[in-house]
């Protein structure tokens, strides 16, 4: 652990501080003017992304921190989509009690699945989220075709404490205080005795045994946490969609979510909300991008009709060029470019994960 | 019942080459491949490439298959993964992701994703095992295969000079490069033998399908089934592994229909995580981490 770490808080400059306030003002300043600038179309794509948020969040919890692969996301989210779908169409429950239910239901799963695996080694994680994925994907598909057909959920508009969630408007408000409140959990997790465990299980398991950290036990709140979350933030994307079809979650899905964080920046908070923003809108920036240049070019079709192809290759490469180029993501670019006036703690480290949550660690 | 049992081993051939290819690389090259399913598809493709596309001759396409599936494999190598060296072992399960993602893309912006039949060497037939039980000649291909593999590979690792080395290189990089060892080759050539079996696998169960991305894909993700039965870093315990997923699978088609197939070797790996974690042959692990 670096020293700010240890002393809990680090001594700011000048400049430091003006950073970061100024970094927030910016922020605060975006999120309030977003949905007075942007067209409903735009609003709801920014929504879109600020859920994704929740879910890369929950696996920058799992990946960075834990250093734990999951390859369930779209499991989960499916999970939380599907409770939500059953709860609103047969049981006709308040929006707000799925909230919570999914929530739950997601922390049993992440329960049932993380405890055999996490006996063994952090990689067989991987293996058993896998099977996760297969057996909800299949579990749901049967469910599906046995009661709605291929075409899917169909979800009524809620209502969020008597209001009727019938605006963008509406909607992004509550996604960005659910992504606020996510943000503050998860931040002030970090730096309590559980994140600290995390931090250290991660980089020396031996050392953290000899702490008294229970390995399989802290690895396994980790996972449970953050499915808890990602099954919310499924259940949000339904409501939000008001359709649910299993055609949605893919294999690929999961594979986005990790090039989210693995772009934004593994263990960063702020990282995974960048990386989930880019992600979910590049396919659209593509699109646009490809509506400026000049049409009837063969190569210019090519671009148009194979756009999916292209972005599985764009989200594949960017893992892996992020992995080697630049371990600690975009905030890892970030930190480098705005700490340039304070030398930095530790030297640039080999494994540049570890980077990025260190230099976090000490801001309050 | 014996034509079940027949059905059975011929699908347990295939999850034994498919296992081969996922142990094979978690042995030597300590990598836990996410990747093999969509490098099975890719390795029918390049197959199909040759043999239906260009309508080659069966030995040119034997060889140009071979050939392009080594040289990918060593180039995974020496672009991706000998860059990676050093990283915590969940940044390579992650990059495998990521190289499983780009090769879906390629390989349907290639070759599209409708199914289609490849030509054939000689024609599908069925052959009558006992009175009751048949199978067809492309089954009794993939069971070849898998003897011939698994024959091969034990030679190999047990008594040639090379398969020493693997092993070494596998146990402990650093002092198998002292020892004069050319680690990156070795790691080369682990990634070329890992996809080679893995297009076999392809390429054989394409034949007794048909051959589509999805299908293939499918197949080779399983195939982390048979290799975690039999502990993931133990080549002979991929034989009693594919036996068990071959035969769960088979019942549960029986038992529950067609469906069942998407699923059933997912299931297989969940009660094993559950019952005996490190499997038939794993080593138990020092570290409880």
């Amino acid at each position: 652990m670096t020293d700010g770490a240890v002393a809990g808080r680090r001594r700011l400059t000048q400049p430091d501080v003006l950073w970061r306030w100024g970094g927030r003002a910016v922020i605060a300043l975006a999120v309030v003017l977003v949905p007075v600038m942007a067209q409903p179309y735009q609003l709801s794509l920014v929504t879109t992304a600020l859920i994704a948020s929740l879910g890369a969040m929950a696996l920058s919890l799992v990946m960075g921190l834990a250093g734990l692969v999951t390859a369930g996301h779209a499991a989960l989210l499916a999970v939380g989509a599907y409770s939500a779908a059953f709860a609103a169409t047969t049981l006709e429950l308040n929006f707000v009690l799925v909230l919570v239910a999914s929530a739950l239901i997601g922390a049993v799963v992440g329960l049932i699945v993380g405890l055999p695996a996490l006996r063994v080694s952090g990689i067989y994680l991987a293996i058993a989220t896998l099977s996760l994925h297969f057996v909800v994907i299949f579990a749901f598909n049967r469910y599906q075709i046995n009661t709605v057909g291929s075409a899917g959920f169909f979800l009524p508009r809620p209502t969020f404490f008597g209001i009727r969630m019938d605006s963008y408007v509406k909607w992004y408000i509550l996604i960005v205080l659910v992504v606020v409140a996510a943000w503050w959990i998860i931040e002030n997790l970090k730096h309590s005795r559980i994140g600290r465990a995390w931090m250290l299980l991660r980089d020396s398991p031996l050392a953290a045994a000899t702490q008294g950290v229970w390995p399989a036990a802290y690895k396994l709140l980790a996972f449970v946490l953050s499915s808890a979350l990602v099954s919310m933030a499924g259940t949000l994307l339904a409501y939000f969609q008001r359709t649910v079809y299993i055609e949605s979650f893919t294999l690929e899905l999961a594979i986005q979510f990790i090039a989210m964080i693995i772009i934004g920046g593994v263990g960063s908070t702020g990282g995974a909300i960048a990386g989930a923003f880019f992600v979910t809108l590049l396919p659209t920036l593509l699109s646009q991008g490809i509506a400026q240049l000049p049409s009837g070019a063969r190569w210019v079709e090519f671009l148009q009709t194979n756009l999916g192809d292209i972005q599985l290759i764009a989200y594949g490469a960017l893992v892996v060029v992020f992995l080697i180029w630049r371990p600690d993501g975009l905030a890892g670019l970030m930190k480098r470019l705005t700490q340039r006036s304070t030398p930095p703690a530790v030297p640039p480290a080999a494994s540049g994960v570890d980077a990025s949550v260190e230099s976090e660690a000490g801001q309050p | 019942m014996t034509s079940l049992l027949l059905g059975a081993v011929v699908l347990s051939a295939i999850y034994a080459l498919v296992g081969f290819a996922w142990v094979l690389l978690n042995r030597t090259n300590g990598i836990l491949n996410l990747a093999t399913g969509a490098q099975l598809a890719m390795g029918a493709y390049i197959f199909n490439q040759f043999a239906t596309e260009w309508r080659l001759p069966w030995v040119v396409t034997i060889v140009g298959t071979v050939a392009v599936i080594a040289v990918l494999g060593g180039l995974t190598h020496l672009v991706v993964f000998r860059k990676l060296a050093g990283q915590p072992e969940f940044a390579l399960v992650v990059a495998t992701l990521g190289l499983a993602s780009v090769l879906k893309g390629i390989s349907r912006l290639s070759w599209g994703t409708e199914a289609s039949i490849m030509r054939e060497p000689f024609p599908d037939v069925l052959v009558r095992i006992t009175p009751d039980a048949t199978t067809t000649t492309y089954g009794l291909l993939g069971c070849g295969a898998a003897l011939v593999v698994f024959a091969a590979a034990f030679a190999f690792f047990r008594f040639s000079n090379l398969g020493v080395q693997m092993r070494a290189a596998a146990e402990n990089p650093v002092l198998a490069a002292q020892g004069k060892i050319a680690v990156d080759w070795v790691y080369v050539l682990g990634w070329a033998m890992a996809l080679t079996v893995a297009a076999i696998a392809g390429i054989i169960y394409s034949y007794s399908t048909a051959l589509s991305f999805h299908g293939v894909e499918a197949l080779g993700l399983r195939g982390i089934a048979p290799a975690l039965v039999g502990g993931i870093t133990s080549i002979k315990g991929v034989l009693p592994g594919a036996l068990i997923v071959g035969l769960a699978e088979t019942f549960g088609v029986k038992l529950f229909g067609g469906p069942a197939q998407e699923v059933t070797a997912w299931l297989v790996i969940l009660v094993v995580l559950l019952i005996r974690p490190q499997g038939l042959f794993g080593e138990k692990q020092v570290e409880r981490v």
